[in-house]
């Protein structure tokens, strides 16, 4: 072993792969990015890992890797053939849905749910029929499954989808139907849903396991490619992130590949709360801006808080996942004037293609970027965005051309409009998503990240009355630190839906420890390291006859063992949640059990802090230049200050920017920026800083 | 003297702020939604979220409200006149809040109870908040309101006049013990209404949180704002349209007490940027319980000039001032006491209807084709046999939509101003005594045309043990939607008694007992075809085919014989093409 040992995170995402590499002993994090090729994004990876520059054959511990491949592939509708089989009279589920129209649509009626993935001739009924409790109503008819697989309409179809009522409680049809489709179409994929999501309520369900069907072709050519090219460089396949905020081996993830949907904004979430545990924060809201999206995220008593049931791209996808609510607001959002004579932010997006006018690769129009660009808080030249400058004539052209001269004002005004204005809906929808949790958001601190995030983070922080703001180090790629820090982790389920007074305590351990035991079995057939695994259990429950729940746990591990009463003591404590979360409880309705989870862990991560860091001087910073905030509404001269030249414990006050590692982190008037022994930068209101 | 540049940077410094302060409001109406929907006890309100939050100014006028239910958006307005009537004559104190749903002045149905509450900051009243929401439970001769045979308002629940609530900030506990008295599941409803009120109190908070920010004075600016720039909009919109008188029509089956139809009548009168709309001659009030009160049917008429006008247009004060609605009262439409009121989607859905008809021939080619406008809500209630227990399994369904102006109908999904959730088929079967033997779309029910209407579904329900009750409100069963531009008609729905044995056809609105074994097949109406049939394009016609959503006999007889060879030709060369 050499001094040199590092763990390496790569995040490939739709414009940009970040590679991150933390040195274990010195605890030294730095990054490179690069252009991802879209054609083979391996090659953008290895591009990566190359651009440093020591010798990569030895000292690599291990290497974590997100995609957006599989999100990508689904928004962009470039799935491979899928057929569905589920129960005789249920083909339709996926048409139908819940029949309700997406929000979107209340005032236009071109707006729909997304058609199915599987076209109706390709929904295959099998008849079979399972009731509520798992009895057999009606048997399989394999002759006739037979005959359908070997029919024409399944020729060229690469995955198939098996989800049957009531599988959840009894998957033995849905295995033989597996068994049967693997005998007859052996080199088709196929993922049913028992396996997938199983849990109550067909639409949901089907959907997940379509989703995971149509991934199957792609995200397992993908991932055996990535460890045969990766096998040249290292000794041992990568781990893989998951939307649960946990790694896997490539061979588990490409079993269940839905999973890997949206795993680089859980990411972010789960650096945030790494780097939150080690600053002694709790709980915190995390805010990532990049070019097309602002990601959302809380985190709770040290944890990103999690969800079990999301969308993409209008699907419902129910696995276990960090919950992250993306709103349509970046760095290129597009500003235009609209019918009546306002200026208006959220109606389209220039993406990473064509971009902002000031990136000169085609975009014409005025994005949030060029604003920022316009009005100084951006410069036109810094560490960490590909070497290339921003073209700012090109902004105030697309500013005045689109906005200034329809409104006859000038271009400072009209960038300085857009900002305000992208700031209120960015303030609304992060308020919006603390409140659904029903959290006061004003005594939280503010973990900002991603390209833009920096240039904005503060002043959001100011509109929704937060007070204290983490920009952290490598803000630009955080989401590519967060891979350094996720644990291997695997979740599996079981679906219960009883009263707790049909289920006994004993029943209930024993179903706990055999999700325990399968969870570890399977991390240990993939090679993980299983030594120092936790498991982590809890319990849905909900007031019976009721459509939502909650999910219970009693705090402590699996290996503080399950108490005896532990029905009852569910019980008492879904009561207590039930009031805290939802404003009341009632002791004389029946509770039932829904699903029971386990979740089995590696050891969390610390997050790094560096030594031997050099406590230079204090430099006077880059100059000065003329800032507009919007907090004050107006030109200030702020004080240019570059991320490299500060050292921890030197401090900055507002109005100033630091620029550096692929984004402008702002300090308005009135705040003061210090840097923290992880490099952080800690943005406080008033003059008082924190004693970090 | 203020050079001409500067004006013009007051006028936009003005446009700004009045869209940063529109989504500062916007948020105070989400939260009071959130804390409705989280602090509340029944599905409606938390899942399928027929609730609507809205923030008003001192004289009454709704500034913003969220977007939830499109059905309670305008009827909030209409209440909230009536409340500013009552509270002239009986002022109300900081911490008051007031419960009203009185279908007869200001109010939906019975079910939609709406709450209001007046905004002090120190002693200067600047406004209120409000809230409307979906009850399952407020007394009256059925839960839920699914039995037929009512006639008048008083079977169908406790109906509140402008009574407070609460006063000073404190429960006023003489009604909330009458209340508790009066119906089925108290804790339920109780539950719910306390959320409501929470709500209110979070408005309240959040409103002031946001004047502080801002200042009195430019939120009274931004208020003149904002419900100008709807009406600025909206006439925008109307200026570019054809004068003109224009008519729709449409046709509610029966009232479930007489066979006899109910005909809604609409005629926009369109003169410039004004606009009246003339609901006059819409069919008289009728006996049984589909009567449309007032709040609802502005919201239809509201709705239906919003989707045609401007998708953008914020929900406010503003459009009222632009559209004028004339009424008959004692209609169908604007029915007088006490009428009974609990199934007006039966006629507001039409209502809507008969406006997008209208509004087509205004607008030839941007509007889509007549859609199912219908819930089929229907209810079978019985004993446990186990546990003896009575249960009640309620659903709702979705239909054909109308073909699109670019695109088909999206099958099987709700309508409009109408937003349900259906209850999945492993919940029913977990908790109810009957097996659902298929759920699927409808094939040919869809009307036939350049785009084809949505298709319908339909849903086998078995019932697992004797004496089930099997109510329902169904619509659309005898005159079916109709298509547009030369689209042809969607199929009408259908309630079938044990299909393929007996085949008995149910009335769409009644009651009947079932016994075990007995199977209830609902089927759900198609959306209107638009455009032509002979321009539908073969791609789209074979993929129907392929997909079983049409059959060869539809094709023969809406396209041809020709037609059908060309596409069986193709389907041959696909199916060659495949092996």
């Amino acid at each position: 072993m050499t001094d040199n040992n590092c763990i390496i995170g790569i995040d490939v995402g739709g414009t940009f792969t970040d590679v991150v590499r933390l040195n274990v002993k010195s605890g030294i994090l730095d990054s490179v990015k690069v252009p991802t090729d879209y054609v083979d994004p391996v090659a953008s990876m290895i591009a990566g890992l190359e651009l440093f520059e020591d010798d990569l054959n030895v000292g690599i511990e291990s290497i974590r890797h997100a995609t957006t491949l599989a999100t990508n592939a689904i928004l962009e509708s470039k799935m491979p053939k899928t057929a569905l089989l589920t129960t005789s009279g249920f083909r339709d589920i996926l048409d139908i849905g819940r029949i309700q129209r997406p929000v979107a649509g209340i005032y236009d009626f071109n707006v729909d749910t997304p058609e199915p993935l599987v076209s109706r001739a390709l929904r295959i009924e099998v008849t079979e029929r399972m009731g509520p409790r798992g009895e057999v109503v009606v048997p399989i008819d394999e002759e006739a499954l037979r005959a359908t697989l070997r029919g024409s309409p399944m020729a060229d179809v690469e995955s198939i989808a098996v989800s049957c009522l009531f599988s959840f409680i009894d998957p033995s049809h849905e295995r033989r139907i597996r068994e049967i489709v693997r005998e007859e179409l052996p080199d088709v994929f196929i993922s049913i849903s028992s396996d997938v999501s199983p849990e109550i309520r067909e639409f949901e369900r089907t959907s997940t396991t379509v989703l995971d069907a149509a991934l199957k072709p792609i995200m397992s050519s993908y991932l055996e490619t990535l460890e045969n090219r990766m096998a040249g460089l290292l000794h041992f396949p990568p781990k893989i992130m998951l939307a649960s905020g946990g790694l896997s081996s490539c061979q588990l993830a490409a079993a269940a590949p839905v999973n890997m949907v949206n795993s680089g904004p859980a990411a972010g979430v789960l650096a945030s709360a790494s780097l939150g545990r080690a600053l002694g924060l709790e709980d915190l809201v995390t805010i990532d801006m990049g070019g097309t999206s602002l990601d959302i995220g809380l985190v709770e008593a040290g944890q990103p808080v999690q969800k079990f049931e999301g969308f993409i791209s209008g699907y419902p996808m129910r696995v276990p996942m960090v919950d992250v609510s993306a709103v349509a607001a970046g760095g290129g959002s597009l500003s235009i004037v609209d019918e009546v004579g306002f200026i208006q932010v959220d109606r389209e997006s220039a993406g990473s293609v064509p971009g902002p006018a000031c990136y000169g690769r085609g975009g014409t129009r005025p994005t949030i970027t060029d604003a920022d660009l316009i009005l100084g808080r951006l410069g036109t030249s810094f560490e960490g965005r590909g070497g290339f400058r921003l073209d700012q004539k090109a902004a105030e052209r697309a500013f005045e051309r689109e906005i200034a001269a329809h409104l006859s004002t000038d271009v400072i005004f009209a960038a300085a409009g857009a900002l305000e204005i992208i700031q209120a809906r960015m303030v609304k929808a992060i308020a919006a998503h603390t409140l659904e949790q029903g959290l006061d958001i004003r005594t939280l601190p503010l973990i900002v990240f991603g390209g833009a995030g920096p240039t904005h983070g503060v002043e959001l922080a100011d509109a929704l009355g937060m007070t204290r703001v983490v920009i952290p180090y490598l803000a630009g790629s955080f989401s590519a630190v967060g891979l350094l820090l996720s644990p291997l982790r695997r979740d599996v389920s079981a679906s219960i839906i009883k009263s707790v007074k049909e289920t006994t305590s004993k029943d209930l351990r024993k179903i706990i420890n055999k999700l325990d035991a399968e969870a570890r079995l399977s991390l240990m057939d993939s090679g993980g390291d299983t030594a120092n695994l936790i498991t982590f259990w809890h319990v849905h429950l909900r007031y019976a006859g009721q459509s939502y729940d909650l999910a219970v746990t009693l705090g402590e591990t699996l290996a503080a063992g399950i108490p005896e009463d532990v029905v009852f003591r569910l019980a008492e404590e879904f009561g207590v949640q039930h009031e805290r979360r939802y404003a009341h409880r009632s002791d004389d309705e029946d509770i039932e059990i829904v699903q029971v989870r386990v979740s089995v862990r590696g050891e969390e991560e610390v997050y790094p802090k560096p030594d031997n860091i050099a406590t230079e001087e204090n430099s006077s910073g880059r100059g000065e230049r003329e800032i507009y905030y919007t907090g004050v509404r107006e030109m200030r001269s702020a004080r240019v200050w570059s991320r490299s030249e500060l050292s921890v414990g030197s401090s900055v006050e507002g109005p100033a920017v630091v620029e550096g590692a692929g984004s402008s982190a702002l300090v308005p008037p009135g705040w003061l920026a210090q840097v923290d022994r992880y490099l952080n930068l800690e943005i406080n209101c008033g003059t008082k800083g924190s004693s970090n | 003297m203020t050079s001409p540049k500067l004006t013009s940077n007051t006028i936009m410094r003005d446009r700004v702020q009045t869209q940063v302060i529109r989504y500062a409001l916007e948020l105070v109406a989400e939260d009071m939604a959130s804390t409705l929907m989280r602090t509340a006890r029944s599905t409606i309100i938390k899942e399928v979220q027929d609730l609507s939050c809205a923030l008003f100014d001192r004289e009454g006028r709704v500034i913003v409200q969220s977007k939830h239910a499109p059905m309670l958006l305008a009827g909030s307005t209409l209440t909230m006149s009536e409340a500013m009537k009552h509270m002239r004559r009986q002022p109300l104190q900081d911490g008051d809040v007031l419960i009203a749903n009185d279908p007869f002045r200001g109010g939906q149905h019975i079910m939609d109870v709406m709450m209001i509450a007046p905004v002090f900051n120190g002693a200067d009243l600047i406004g209120y908040v409000g809230t409307v929401a979906h009850h399952s439970d407020l007394g009256g001769a059925s839960p839920g309101g699914v039995a037929g045979g009512l006639t008048e308002i008083y079977a169908e629940g406790l109906c509140f006049p402008f009574v407070r609530l609460y006063i000073s900030g404190k429960e006023n506990a003489d009604l909330f013990a009458l209340i508790e008295n009066n119906i089925r599941v108290p804790h339920k409803t109780i539950g719910d209404i306390r959320a409501q009120a929470a709500s209110c109190l979070t408005g309240i908070r959040r409103y002031l949180d946001v004047v502080a920010r801002f200042g009195q004075k430019t939120i009274d600016r931004t208020a003149d704002m904002l419900i100008s720039e709807t009406e600025e909009r909206l006439k925008q919109a109307l200026e570019k349209m054809p004068d003109g008188i224009f008519t729709g029509e449409d046709i509610v089956d029966d009232d479930g007490i007489t066979n006899d139809p109910i005909v809604i009548r609409v005629k926009i009168i369109k003169n410039g940027q004004n606009v009246t709309v003339d609901l006059v001659d819409c069919a008289d009030q009728v006996k049984g319980n589909i009567n449309c009160p007032l709040a609802t049917t502005l919201a239809a008429v509201q709705y239906g000039f919003m989707i045609a006008l401007d998708k953008h247009v914020t929900p406010n004060q503003g459009l009222f001032s632009v559209v004028e609605i004339k009424t008959r009262k004692g209609s169908v439409v604007d029915p007088l006491k006490p009428a009974a009121t609990a199934a007006r989607t039966n006629v507001s859905l039409k209502i809507q209807e008969a406006v997008l008809m209208a509004l087509a021939k205004m607008l030839p080619g941007q509007m889509m084709a007549p859609s199912h406008a219908q819930i089929s809500h229907v209810a079978f209630v019985g004993t446990e046999p186990d546990t003896g227990k009575t249960f009640s399994y309620n659903d709702i369904f979705g239909g054909g939509s109308g073909a699109r102006p670019s695109k088909d109908g999206r099958d099987a999904q709700d309508t409009h101003m109408a937003r349900f959730k259906n209850t999945p088929t492993e919940i029913i079967e977990h908790e109810y005594p009957v097996r659902v033997w298929s759920y699927e779309l409808l094939p040919d029910s869809g009307g036939a045309g350049k785009y084809r209407g949505a298709l319908g579904v339909a849903r086998d329900v078995e019932v697992l043990t004797d004496d089930v009750v099997f109510s329902r409100y169904g619509d659309r069963q005898k005159y079916p939607v109709p298509g547009a531009e030369g689209g042809g008609k969607g199929m009408p729905g259908r309630f079938i008694l044990n299909p393929g044995t007996k085949n008995t056809v149910l009335k769409s609105k009644g009651v009947d007992l079932l016994k075990k074994g007995d199977v209830v097949r609902i089927e759900t109406p198609g959306g209107g075809g638009l455009g032509s049939p002979k321009d539908r394009d073969d791609i789209s016609l074979l993929a129907d085919l392929q997909d079983e959503k049409v059959t060869k006999e539809h094709i023969r007889t809406n396209f041809g014989d020709e037609k059908l060879r060309d596409i069986l030709n193709l389907l041959q060369r696909s199916d060659v093409a495949a092996e």
